[in-house]
């Protein structure tokens, strides 16, 4: 084989590694494709490919994980808010627990499940929905809580209060979402250190 | 081939004896079904059995041998005994005169007409009792003892296999004696057979087991057989030294210390067969299932089944011979079906007929447990399903809610408590009359702004505001004796008016004077209903309301007898802590009920708080928190301005027969004379129009205010006193009434225990139970007594309130047009 293919499939190697990193798999596969398949490359091609779909894979079942995941820990510390009430924390204590800390941690958990190495809009859904939805969750429990508590007279206008619930439960919802999708996007793309085995140094010469 | 049963001789031969000759001669003998031997293969059983034993003893003694043979009445033990050089004299002991009688006649030939040796001495008996019978007498002992038993097949057969029974061959035997067992199988029966070589340790005997095969006995099943040889110091080296002198006709000796090699028992578990604890015989007919298996739990199984039938089948023993393994099984088969084929209805109908006899409340239960059955039978399993399904739904959402919010999981907290009176009233003219306190704000009034002229209770219910007018600073500054409120000075109690009887914690009232300024009059409106007759003013002062133109005004630990008409105290009166107490407790109560509802709307409107601009429904909630608000901080108010519960001792005045208190400081005395507990602690005595403190001599004349508001108070009292009259009289009633049933109970017990011939165990109706005539006749008699015990105390409060109502009227008539 001619030394110009060889430096050629070289150079398609180590741009198909860079794209590997970017998280860029299609151009990866592309570049790969590009390898003339009697190189020596042809080999290190074969476990590059190996190796790119064992990622997305690894990939695919964390991003389909990731919300749930997020889901999990804000519930969890939203269950740990509600041993107190909203008044007994004092309002703006509670604001700051319920609309900023938890959301923030469940959706940075999220996006970090999810895997940095991706772009902030990718990683915002998940950690919104994570965030939002744990937040709607504490929000019916602890308004129908609340309600019950309070006894229902002959003035009280229950289908009023049921819309208030709907109303409150969606508005903190979506406050949540939109303060743990910015978390999870907060964080710019990152190499995740487990990819440092994808050298950019290629094998043959 | 021909075959003969012959019948059983006597009650010791208790055995079936079946004999199958066969064509060629050979003959086959079975006892209660168990083969003996077989003509073909019996010399191979028998010199193994006898020639071993006798040859040990050869090498061990010189001296003539005597033996003892038990069993083995077919007289082929014997024959191979006999022809043992030096065998001088043999006992056979065995309990069946058939087979003796069959050795002696049909097996003549096979066993060399042993019986008519004179060596030979035959015992028809049980060897057990043969056994008791020479223990311990002169007879001489035995070289040897072979024993020739049947396996044992039923309770008692096993006893010759004891450790008792080999003790009492041990003590029958020449130290260096030896003993020769049939011990059935090790193949077959391996459990029963360690039982048996433990059993001959725990007799102190060494034992030494031999195995063969005998042919006939393999055809039938039983497997390699073995005989066993035990003595006081025997091993198994003792086989190796063996030099049979008599000619063997099928049994080889040569290789019979490697048939003793076994491999090794594991014996510790193992239990021994004794006299008490007949261990052998479920062994030997249950093999392969271990002592242990018998009693294996049995576990339940998922399956829907209560239990898996297979172990618990398994676990039934076999104790009989005849009872095998295939019947248990064949029966198994159908256990199921039965089970299932029960009628589960008609099952209680029966049990329904039974218990016709149970109590009528028991009976009903029954009764609703069979409809139950009848209308859900079929979906036992299904509700059963979901039952588990529910349980578990509602567990975890309780676990839940009471992590959240352990009020709303379990209903803790809320409210609770009833309300008190505060006016008059009957005893002690504090807790009477009014209407109980609502418990609970479920009324929409705090929803709505809650206007200057309505009061609230604390269900939300609104009043028509009622107006006080009274001068609260006279209690400030003692400007109750300033000019123009006359009090009590003008009337010349004391030189500085009854304030000078040494209360402390009032300060001391300064001089009348014509200069002092005039207390400013106050009108104030009820803000709260606490009660019926207790009120809460807008300023937070308490008023409780005597009738329409009197009330006791309760302010800073103070309290006045009031009149509608005046703005001056009519009697100031001393703070009577029990009023005072009756009425912070229920301040207490109503204002931590109120607090809750604030705090729980405060929860509430922290979610929604922010919508009422859009949503009335939380508007009006929103509403409802402030109005609820105010009102509990008013209640605080009220508590603060209510003062302290004296602490000091207050001595309670005595009151005698047929007087009445009025109020909280005031009795009406049965001569129609009213005594008011004045706020020094001396008492103002109101004889018609006259009054005088209790410890002065002046009388002077009454205030034109009491006069004014006694004869309402007397009025209300009476009618209350009529109706509780009233109320006691129905109750007498009803006492009576129990009275004449508990009565006619009674006779009733006494004539059914007279006429059950004085049974006191004879069982009566008592109500719901059915119950000894004793019981009845006991717990009647307690139930009288109980009832006189109510009537007199009924009849004592009754005879009070009639002269109490007698007083009221004598009053009436003296106040009452005044």
């Amino acid at each position: 084989m001619a030394l110009g293919n060889e430096e050629a499939a070289k150079e398609h190697v180590r741009q198909a590694k860079l794209a590997v990193k970017m998280g860029n798999y299609l151009a990866a596969y592309e570049e790969l494709g590009h390898v003339d398949p009697s190189s020596q490359y042809a080999e290190e091609v074969k476990n590059l490919r190996e190796k790119i779909r064992e990622i997305e894979q690894a990939d695919l079942k964390d991003a389909s994980r990731a919300p749930w995941a997020g889901f999990g820990v804000g519930v969890l510390l939203y269950l740990l808010l509600s041993i107190r009430t909203p008044t007994q924390w004092t309002g703006p204590v509670w604001i700051a627990l319920a609309f900023f800390v938890i959301p923030i941690i469940a959706g940075y958990f999220t996006a970090w499940y999810y895997g940095f190495r991706c772009d902030r809009g990718e990683r915002f859904v998940p950690a919104a929905l994570a965030g939002g939805l744990a937040m709607v969750v504490y929000s019916i429990i602890n308004l129908l809580v609340a309600r019950y508590r309070i006894a229902e007279g002959a003035g009280s206008d229950v289908g009023g209060q049921y819309l208030a619930e709907l109303i409150v439960t969606v508005a903190y919802g979506l406050i949540a979402a939109i303060v743990a999708g910015l978390a999870g996007a907060a964080r710019p793309y990152t190499v995740s250190p487990d990819d440092e085995d994808l050298s950019t140094e290629t094998s043959g010469s | 081939m021909s075959e003969q049963t012959l019948p059983q001789s006597n009650a010791l031969d208790d055995v079936s004896v079946h004999v199958e000759e066969r064509a060629n001669g050979d003959l086959s003998v079975y006892i209660s079904g168990d083969l003996q031997f077989d003509t073909r293969d019996e010399a191979l059983y028998h010199e193994l059995l006898v020639l071993p034993a006798l040859s040990i003893i050869r090498n061990r003694r010189s001296a003539p041998i005597r033996l003892l043979i038990c069993g083995g009445g077919d007289g082929l033990a014997l024959r191979e005994a006999l022809r043992f050089p030096g065998v001088e004299h043999v006992d056979l002991v065995d309990c069946s005169e058939t087979v003796v009688s069959l050795g002696r006649t049909r097996f003549s030939e096979l066993n060399n007409h042993a019986f008519e040796d004179p060596r030979a001495n035959t015992i028809i008996a049980d060897a057990w009792d043969f056994l008791s019978r020479i223990r311990g007498g002169e007879t001489e002992s035995y070289s040897a003892v072979i024993c020739d038993f049947t396996v044992p097949r039923r309770r008692g057969d096993s006893r010759v296999y004891s450790k008792e029974w080999y003790e009492a061959l041990k003590s029958v035997l020449l130290p260096e004696g030896i003993i020769s067992v049939n011990s059935m199988s090790p193949q077959g029966t391996p459990e029963a057979f360690a039982c048996l070589m433990k059993t001959m340790q725990a007799a102190g005997l060494s034992a030494v087991p031999i195995r063969l095969c005998i042919p006939t006995f393999h055809e039938h099943g039983y497997g390699v057989w073995s005989f066993t040889l035990c003595g006081s110091d025997l091993r198994r080296s003792d086989l190796s030294a063996i030099e049979c002198p008599v000619a063997l006709r099928q049994a080889n000796f040569s290789g019979l210390e490697k048939s003793a090699e076994f491999p090794p028992l594991h014996l510790e578990s193992t239990p021994v067969n004794t006299l008490l604890r007949d261990a052998l015989l479920p062994l030997l007919l249950n093999p392969g299932t271990g002592s242990l298996r018998l009693t294996e739990s049995v576990e339940p199984t998922p399956n829907g089944m209560p239990f898996d039938l297979e172990p618990l089948i398994a676990s039934i023993p076999i104790l009989h011979p005849y009872h095998t393994r295939a019947m248990i099984d064949t029966l198994a088969e159908h256990v199921a079906p039965t089970i299932r084929g029960l009628d589960i209805r008609r099952l209680v109908d029966e049990l329904m007929a039974r218990a016709a006899r149970l109590p009528e409340r028991f009976r009903r239960e029954l009764a609703r447990v069979r409809d139950f059955i009848d209308c859900h039978v079929d979906n036992v399993d299904g509700w059963m399903n979901w039952s588990y399904r529910l349980f578990a739904i509602l567990f975890i959402v309780i676990t839940i809610a009471n992590a959240m919010t352990p009020d709303a999981a379990f209903a803790k907290g809320g409210f609770g408590g009833g309300g008190h009176g505060f006016g008059m009233g009957g005893g002690s003219g504090i807790h009477a009359e009014a209407a109980a306190a609502p418990t609970h704000v479920t009324e929409s009034g705090f929803r709505q702004s809650i206007s200057a002229n309505s009061a609230t209770d604390l269900a939300g219910h609104t009043y028509q505001s009622e107006a006080f007018r009274y001068r609260p600073s006279y209690w400030g500054y003692g400007g109750y004796y300033g000019p123009g409120c006359w009090g009590y000075h003008p009337y010349g109690y004391g030189r500085y008016g009854y304030r000078d009887y040494g209360d402390h914690r009032v300060r001391r009232p300064a001089e009348p004077t014509k200069h002092a300024p005039q207390p400013k009059e106050e009108q104030h409106q009820s803000a709260f209903v606490v009660a019926k007759d207790l009120l809460v003013m807008d300023n937070g002062d308490i008023v409780v309301k005597l009738t329409d133109r009197a009330y006791l005004l309760v302010l800073e630990g103070h309290v006045s007898l009031m009149s509608n008409e005046s703005q001056e105290p009519v009697v100031p009166l001393y703070p009577d802590p029990r009023l005072i107490s009756a009425i912070s407790d229920e301040l207490n109560h109503q204002k931590s009920s109120l607090q809750h509802e604030v705090d729980v709307r405060s929860d509430w409107l922290t979610w929604v708080g922010w919508t009422e601009s859009f949503i009335p429904a939380i508007k009006n909630d929103e509403t409802e928190f402030k109005n609820l608000k105010h009102l509990s901080h008013s209640l605080e108010t009220a508590i603060k301005r209510l003062g302290k519960t004296p602490t000091g001792a207050f001595k309670e005045e005595a009151t005698s027969f047929g007087d009445v208190e009025l109020f909280a400081g005031c009795v009406l005395n049965a001569d129609s004379t009213v005594r008011f507990h004045l706020e020094n602690g001396h008492w103002l005595i109101l004889n018609r129009d006259k009054v005088h403190v209790d410890s002065m001599s002046l009388t002077t004349q009454a205030p034109t205010g009491l006069g004014r508001v006694l004869p309402g108070i007397i009025s209300r009292r009476a009618i209350e006193t009529a109706s509780d009259l009233k109320a006691l009289d129905r109750q007498l009633r009803d006492l009576e009434n129990d009275r004449a049933s508990l009565v006619n109970d009674r006779k009733d017990y006494d004539s059914i225990y007279s006429q059950s011939g004085y049974d006191g165990n004879y069982e009566v109706d008592y109500g719901t139970e059915e119950i000894s005539v004793s019981e009845a006749i006991k717990r009647t008699v307690n139930d009288l007594d109980n009832n006189q015990k109510d009537m007199l105390d009924a009849t004592a409060i009754h005879a009070k309130l009639e002269s109490e109502s007698l007083t009221l009227s004598r009053a009436a008539e003296v106040y009452g047009n005044r």
